[in-house]
């Protein structure tokens, strides 16, 4: 639609040029037409001055149209550079280049031209022209008044002949005629005639003359010779070519008075026409002289018309030229002034011809993108818009169901700047939003005991397989216990670590889930203890029964008046060695109780397993106990006799439950910068509910004993700021592994 | 550079500035047998430029325009009629005569025969009792005064060498008269 509007108006500005070109051509012909004929102007027209008007005015309306069309444009020009229009100084460049262009050498083109004329019009009338001229007609006015002289001379002669004629008689006539005959020949007149002042009385005509009619004589000159002058005029003859001098003369005594004679001659054709032409000629030289100014300035005005004619053309195109180039600037200056205002749907409509269309166009496709592109960009803005919102309502949703959960929930990003904790977080970690929001992680736990949380963070490994750090127990895969003291309070938590990821696998962060076991173990302790008081009670009950069996028999034996010897013996053997095993049974409690402080040291962890493993090899047939020490992982630092206690209880287990054939394999490894001992059997296995309480005091698998011997592995473990888990070792077995710090 | 450049102006100017002091004289209405007549004489006029023109055979005329109007006591005259006299003289360089036509309104009404330059000045500057108009002309009543104006184009000559203009005598009025014949 643009493209068809652009061609229309194309169309219409062609047809426009045309037609002032058509109309300009008219002009120029027309003016040229006039130049050509203006030497053939009738003299009236160029005396009357009519020609110099017109050419006047029609000069004036030209000089006021191109004066209208400079002044417009200027005028446009001025207010335009005050408007401070962009592209105005341009334009005012453009357009006085285009019309100083056509201005000047047309301006040139007009004085010099002008020049010349002036000089050729001054040629015309030159001075040999002028003298040749003046004298062929002084030759030609002298024979005419030699003609006129000689006619009067003979007209002179024959009125004295008829001197005293009476003019009343008209029967005088025929004689006066006969008089006059000879004398018309005599003198080799032509034509000889009588008058009474200005009235016709007779005449005879040389009938070889061709006169034809008889010849007029002025009235005035009638007039003039009856009152006694003379005349002479020459006139055109009645027929005929040729020219009849006239002269007339008063007859001397005439009755009445105011006789006249005239006397004709006539000239011959060619000299006649010889003598009208030079004076004839010498006339239109003077006329021409006489209107030398008006010729000049005709032929000033005609050429200023010309002048002005193309210097309105060329100012015009000139003005249509600079147009075309300027208004495609000019558009695009006020489109791209549009454009950084934020109207992005301005497009820039002004018809261009070449480079400039081909800049519109482009400039038009460049809006065009931009527009497509804020379109797509405010798009994208609504929907990011509201995927944010949609974004936060998870995410209040999500901190409600997090802030709704028991859990403490703890994440932080690359950085390890916390960007999420829950109230019952803050509240398991006794800080405030305020201490937390936003904040590294090691700033927020940078005191001793909420320090011994970082070490989950530290790393994927690290995290997964648990924390060095002695209050940080391995509850099961995944899952970290720890202990910490928060408000001089002992406070158990169970710690999963998750890594957040993006889509793309990369780390986002880390999420640290908290759940507070301190209300749990201490009824997990309350009910161990009351296992434990049970079990005791059992225990103490049981060597309590043999003594009151024995002390009963030797009482009964004595009331039965029966030899108490024997049973006394037997019953004191059984109270000493129930008593016994009540005093093992204390001592063991008691060190349990009183577990010493570990004295670390550098273990050689190869002599110790070694050592160990040598004990037991033999102790159960069937059953394999071998000893593997890695390189990097033969010493540790730790209490010796503690760990070597740890160490046999735990072999001594794996023995008992390991049937023949089987294996038991005690190894060490190291693992990021902290040292494991595993002890491995092939026995019956632990079940998975047991594994809970297995390292509880009290709680055993065997039926038998006091159930601290795992209790007081853990105790050496935690001591040593260590860790022990307990797994299945497939396809059937236990598997114990203990981590110490490497030193 | 600027008062030079305004002297030269001036000087320009005094050159171009029409030296000829023409002027209608005596001009006088007459009121007879129902018409009236003018009669005038145009002074100064008849210069050799005149009789240069008129001798190199060049159609000469002198327009002679007058104007009939009723005076009105402390208000603009009313004009009332105009009539032209043209008077056209033209030289044969072969009789060495010049006829001098005259034409009332566009129409001719007399051709004259003039031998000299006297005689030719006489008929072209000079009139006695033109008719010019007819008292059906006049209106108004038996006491209004009427009076004549007059003035001479006698052609038109260039300025500054290109801007034509137009040479005509200043107006002259004539003595207020009525229609009382002698």
């Amino acid at each position: 639609m643009r493209l068809l509007e652009s061609f229309h108006k194309r169309r219409r500005d062609a047809r426009f040029i045309l037609r002032m070109l058509v109309v300009l051509l008219i002009c120029l012909t027309a003016v040229f037409y006039l130049l050509q004929k203006s030497r053939d102007l009738p003299s009236l027209l160029v005396a009357n001055r009519v020609l110099l008007f017109v050419l006047f005015y029609i000069n004036v309306v030209l000089i006021l149209a191109v004066l209208f069309v400079l002044a417009r444009s200027i005028f446009k020009l001025l207010l335009e550079r005050r408007a401070r229009i962009l592209g105005a100084k341009f334009r005012t460049k453009l357009v006085a280049t285009y019309v100083g262009l056509s201005l000047v050498p047309v301006l040139v083109m007009f004085v010099y031209a002008n020049v010349l004329l002036q000089q050729s019009v001054d040629r015309w009338f030159a001075a040999p022209v002028e003298s040749v001229l003046r004298q062929g007609s002084a030759v030609a006015e002298n024979l005419l008044r030699s003609s006129e002289q000689a006619t009067l001379h003979d007209a002179r002669l024959i009125a004295s002949e008829l001197s005293g004629l009476e003019l009343d008689r008209p029967r005088q006539r025929a004689r006066l005629d006969r008089r006059l005959q000879p004398a018309l020949v005599r003198e080799d007149l032509d034509f000889l005639g009588v008058y009474r002042e200005a009235d016709f009385v007779t005449a005879v005509v040389d009938p070889d003359a061709g006169l034809g009619d008889l010849p007029e004589p002025h009235r005035s000159m009638l007039l003039e010779a009856a009152v006694g002058g003379e005349a002479a005029q020459p006139i055109p003859p009645p027929r005929g070519d040729g020219q009849l001098v006239l002269a007339a003369v008063p007859i001397p005594g005439s009755v009445p008075a105011g006789g006249v004679l005239v006397a004709g001659r006539l000239l011959s054709p060619g000299v006649a026409t010889q003598t009208n032409q030079l004076i004839d000629a010498y006339q239109q030289y003077r006329q021409l002289e006489t209107q030398k100014p008006e010729l000049r300035t005709s032929q000033v005005l005609i050429f200023l018309m010309v002048t002005l004619l193309v210097l309105l053309a060329s100012t015009w195109v000139g003005l249509y030229l600079a147009r075309q180039v300027t208004q495609p600037i000019e558009a695009l200056a006020e489109g791209t002034r549009r454009i950084s205002g934020g109207d992005l749907s301005h497009r820039v409509e002004v018809p261009a011809d070449d480079e400039l269309a081909v800049l519109v166009s482009s400039f038009n496709m460049m809006t065009a993108e931009l527009q497509r592109s804020r379109r797509e960009r405010e798009e994208r803005t609504q929907e990011l818009q509201a995927a944010n919102r949609q974004l936060a309502e998870e995410r209040g949703l999500l901190v409600a169901v997090l802030q709704s959960v028991a859990a403490g929930v703890i994440a932080v990003d690359r950085e390890e700047r916390v960007f999420l904790c829950n109230d019952a977080a803050l509240a398991m970690l006794r800080q405030s939003e305020a201490e937390v929001r936003d904040r590294p992680i090691r700033e927020v736990w940078a005191d001793d005991e909420r320090r011994k949380l970082l070490p989950l963070l530290e790393s994927d490994a690290a995290a997964d397989d648990g924390a060095g750090n002695g209050s940080v127990g391995r509850r099961d895969a995944g899952s970290h216990q720890v202990r910490l003291v928060l408000g001089g309070e002992w406070k158990t938590f169970e710690v999963k670590r998750a890594a957040l990821r993006e889509p793309d696998g990369s780390p986002l962060g880390q999420v640290l889930v908290l759940e507070d076991l301190t209300e749990l173990i201490r009824a997990q302790q309350l009910a161990a203890w009351n296992e434990a008081a049970r079990r005791i009670a059992h225990e103490i009950k049981n060597p309590l029964t043999p003594i009151q069996l024995a002390a009963e028999r030797v009482l009964r034996r004595h009331r039965q008046g029966q030899d108490v010897g024997e049973a006394l013996e037997d019953g004191v053997r059984i109270i000493v060695r129930e008593v016994e095993t009540l005093k093992a049974m204390v001592d063991e409690f008691s060190r349990f109780a009183r577990m010493p402080r570990p004295q670390p040291a550098d273990v050689d962890l190869a002599g110790m397993v070694q050592e160990t493993v040598k004990l037991y090899r033999s102790v159960k047939p069937g059953v394999e106990v071998a000893g593997d020490v890695a390189p990097d992982a033969a010493h540790a630092w730790a209490d010796p006799e503690q760990l070597r206690g740890a160490l046999i209880n735990l072999l001594d287990n794996a023995v008992e439950a390991t049937e023949a054939p089987g294996r038991v394999d005690v190894r060490t490894a190291r693992t990021d910068g902290r040292v494991q001992l595993v002890v491995a059997d092939t026995g019956r296995g632990i079940p998975p509910e047991a594994k809970e309480k297995l390292f509880q005091p009290h709680f055993s698998t065997k039926g038998r004993g006091t159930g601290l011997g795992l209790a007081i592995v853990n105790r050496v473990v935690a001591d040593h700021h260590g860790t022990i888990r307990v797994e299945d070792n497939p396809p059937r077995g236990t598997v114990f592994t203990i981590e110490l710090p490497a030193r | 550079m600027l008062s030079r450049l305004g002297l030269v102006l001036a000087l320009i100017l005094l050159r171009a500035a029409p030296t000829l002091a023409a002027e209608l004289r005596d001009l006088q209405p007459a009121v007879v047998d129902g018409r009236v007549e003018v009669s005038f004489q145009l002074a100064d006029a008849f210069g050799d430029g005149v009789m240069e023109r008129i001798q190199s055979g060049l159609p000469t005329s002198f327009v002679y325009r007058v104007t009939l109007l009723r005076d009105r006591h402390r208000w603009w005259n009313d004009e009332l009629a105009e009539a032209t006299l043209e008077v056209v003289a033209m030289y044969n360089a072969v009789s060495q005569e010049y006829l001098v036509n005259f034409k009332r309104d566009g129409k001719l009404v007399e051709s004259r025969l003039a031998r000299s330059r006297a005689e030719l000045e006489s008929a072209m500057t000079r009139f006695e009792r033109v008719p010019m108009f007819t008292t059906s002309d006049l209106q108004g009543g038996p006491g209004s005064r009427f009076l004549l104006k007059a003035r001479a184009e006698l052609g038109s000559k260039t300025w500054l060498s290109f801007i034509p203009i137009h040479v005509d005598t200043d107006w002259t009025a004539s003595r207020k008269f009525q229609l009382r014949e002698p």
